[in-house]
């Protein structure tokens, strides 16, 4: 019999809380399946590191916050063929790019007594650093989207998720509105896929999986409603920072980000 | 005069990266450290000027495998800063919530993270492959405890429904019942695994240390409480805060700290040195079975610790449902009114107590924060017991060595994404 070739794939983990490694792990048998399909050649929370020249698939989890961690991401694109980036830290820079509207020297010297010889730079979103294939976004993935993504690729097609709003998964599922109760909820503009799991512990969406594309307008009008709620425009930039969506409403709304950096 | 180093890049299936150097100097053991490669995501310092109920939603997401427990001490201490006082019902769900984080982080160390070093099998996938029937039984255990996690906190990373004052959502307690069918199984499963565990041939090795944990006069306590050191003293979570001491080293992203100037140890092994009086029945049961006399050293014992531990969370579990059966079924959440001032919260992580501080001002907004892990508060102690343990595996050859080092460093549990944040 034919030896068959199986994918080599590898998840890679940048500096983060290793979430979506975890969401992936929880799948327990089905994660145990896919090794069926493929080979699992890199996954440190399985084994002790070893070391490729090639990949078929690398996923990177995290945000390259230390020079190291650039380096590596950097490797990782030149020896695999397909790079996908796996959840918000690596999408859109995580909940740390909130230091990058800050004074980020300031604040790490307010965490660390002996900051000057503390690596800290600016957050930037991976596939700002290097060229990527596919996105798994959400804080953390969901891990269906992952599997969704693996069974394509071993099938040879596409990837894609549908351009469609949170707002649609959380009215299938019936939930009450958090947008009409006043509530800072980018459900109408945020892509889904997540099946509104937040809304459906009636917790706001703030976006973790990025905003839907050509959505300027839609940005503009969702801005102009809460305003009517009695939010202000700064407040509703600060608490997008939080999963990485302000840069995209500032572009939509023409605001020069320098101009609002706090100090 | 030889001088010998001993280095690990890298030390995979924990959580974070981390590695380990060591100096050897003519057979003495000068310097055992833990070098940890994550960065710096300076969370103290993104939280400050954020609304008080961001605080929880950031510090969750310092680690993936306890947010749980992130979530559950900011609140504590917030609720203290605004003098909050929660309803039965909210407490009770919330010591849920915190033994099934310990169920499901437990069942994934012990078995899956540092079992295999035992075995001397460095692929997890092998070590499934040869035990099927403990993986399976493993895995059973895991699945019971994140299905409950998925249930009341409405996704198992990064928890949703736990805030301020209460609970966002109360879950369905017909749901929550159903999964609860499976308790006799999971019961014995946790049982057998502890037996397969046991026949491990643990490396003998003592180095003492003082336990630091919890401690309520009722209960073996997980989530609020005083905190108690094995060698007597008690104290309030803020008077622990301020004894002990917290430095920081240039180039590390970590900090390490220390009680009355010495290491500590906490975690599983920790509290059932404190409070092995207080464990349920048939995990007191299954820890006397070991025949392991008390108070003991060997830290490899951790992960004994942690298996009995899933048996005690799981008679515990049974036991406060009953309990939340008997109460109102309204949820009982209280409104918050932010005011100026400071808190304080104290949980027992899986690996340990986690400790939080904020101060606020009378919008709710953060002035201060400070989050002590457990993996930083140990890992003085890890490099402490590395120190005595490596003369005793420097001359095995190297890969061995290695797999020597890295069995106790992992016994430990230690989490580098909580310890860096």
């Amino acid at each position: 019999m034919p030896k068959i070739i199986k994918p080599s794939i590898a998840i890679f983990g940048l500096t983060s809380c290793e979430g979506c490694q975890f969401s992936i792990l929880d799948l327990h048998e089905k994660f145990l399946e896919l090794t069926k399909y493929l080979d699992i050649d890199e996954f440190r929370l399985i084994e002790d590191e070893k070391e490729r020249s090639h990949y078929d698939i690398a996923f990177v989890e995290g945000n390259p916050v230390t020079n190291d961690n650039l380096n590596i991401l950097q490797h990782i694109r030149k020896i695999s063929d397909v790079v996908v980036v796996l959840g918000n830290c690596a999408d859109l820079g995580g909940v740390w790019e909130i230091k990058n509207y800050r004074d980020n020297k300031k604040l790490g010297c307010y965490v660390y007594k002996q900051c000057k010889s503390i690596e800290n730079r600016q957050v930037i979103e991976v596939p700002k650093a290097i060229k990527v294939d596919y996105v798994i976004p959400g804080c953390p993935i969901n891990a269906q989207n992952f599997l969704a993504l693996v069974y394509s690729l071993l099938n040879k097609k596409q990837w894609a998720l549908m351009q469609n709003p949170v707002c649609w998964e959380c009215q299938i599922n019936k939930n009450p509105c958090l947008l009409q109760e006043g509530k800072i909820c980018l459900g109408p503009l945020a892509i889904g896929g997540c099946n509104a799991v937040c809304l459906n512990s009636r917790q706001e969406c703030w976006a973790c999986r990025g905003i839907l594309d050509q959505a300027d307008e839609k940005i503009k009008n969702l801005m102009k409603i809460l305003q009517n709620h009695g939010w202000s425009i700064a407040d509703i930039l600060e608490k997008m920072e939080f999963f990485g969506a302000r840069d995209r409403i500032e572009a939509a709304l023409n605001i020069n980000k320098e101009l609002n950096k706090k100090k | 005069m030889s001088i010998k180093t001993i280095k690990i890049n890298h030390i995979a299936k924990m959580e974070g990266h981390t590695g380990f150097v060591a100096s050897i100097l003519d057979g003495d053991v000068k310097r055992a450290k833990l070098e940890t490669l994550e960065g710096a995501r300076l969370i103290e310092g993104i939280l400050l000027g954020r609304d008080y109920f961001e605080v929880p939603m950031i510090t969750g997401r310092i680690c993936g495998i306890c947010p749980i427990v992130h979530f559950l001490t900011a609140t504590q201490a917030i609720e203290q800063a605004f003098k909050v006082k929660v309803s039965e019902q909210t407490t009770i769900i919330r010591k849920i919530m915190e033994l099934l984080q310990i169920i499901h982080s437990h069942s994934l160390h012990m078995f899956f993270l540092s079992l295999p070093d035992f075995f001397g099998i460095e692929n997890d996938l092998k070590f499934i492959e040869k035990y099927k029937k403990e993986t399976a039984a493993a895995l059973r255990i895991r699945q019971f405890a994140i299905d409950l996690v998925e249930q009341i906190g409405g996704r198992v990373v990064h928890p949703l429904t736990i805030e301020v004052g209460g609970f966002k959502k109360l879950p369905a307690m017909i749901e929550v019942q159903r999964k609860m069918k499976n308790y006799n199984l999971i019961l014995e499963d946790a049982s057998a695994l502890v037996e397969f565990v046991s026949k491990i041939k643990f490396p003998d090795f003592s180095r003492k240390t003082e336990f630091i944990s919890l401690s309520d006069k009722n209960e073996y306590e997980v989530l609020a409480g005083d905190i108690i050191t094995s060698s007597g003293q008690k104290m309030t979570k803020e008077e622990f805060y301020k004894q002990i001491k917290e430095w920081h080293q240039p180039f590390e992203a970590v900090k390490r700290v220390s009680f009355n100037d010495k290491p500590y140890f906490l975690g599983a092994f920790a509290r059932i040195n404190n409070n092995y009086k207080q464990l349920n029945p048939q995990a007191k049961k299954t820890w006397n079975e070991l025949g392991i006399k008390l108070p003991s050293y060997n830290t490899f014992y951790n992960i004994l610790a942690q298996g009995v531990e899933i048996i005690h969370c799981l008679e515990e579990i049974k036991r406060l449902l009953k309990q939340l059966g008997k109460i109102d079924q309204k949820n009982t959440k209280v409104k918050i009114l932010p005011r100026a001032g400071e808190g304080w919260g104290a949980v027992e992580a899986p690996r340990g107590i986690l400790l939080d501080y904020y101060k606020f001002d009378k919008n709710g907004k953060v002035l201060d924060a400070n989050i002590i892990t457990p993996t930083a508060q140990f890992l003085a102690n890890l490099e402490a017991d590395l120190m005595v343990y490596l003369p005793n595996v420097y001359k095995m050859p190297v890969s061995q060595r290695r797999q020597k080092i890295r069995a106790l460093i992992r016994a430990y549990d230690p989490c580098i994404s909580c310890a860096t944040h």
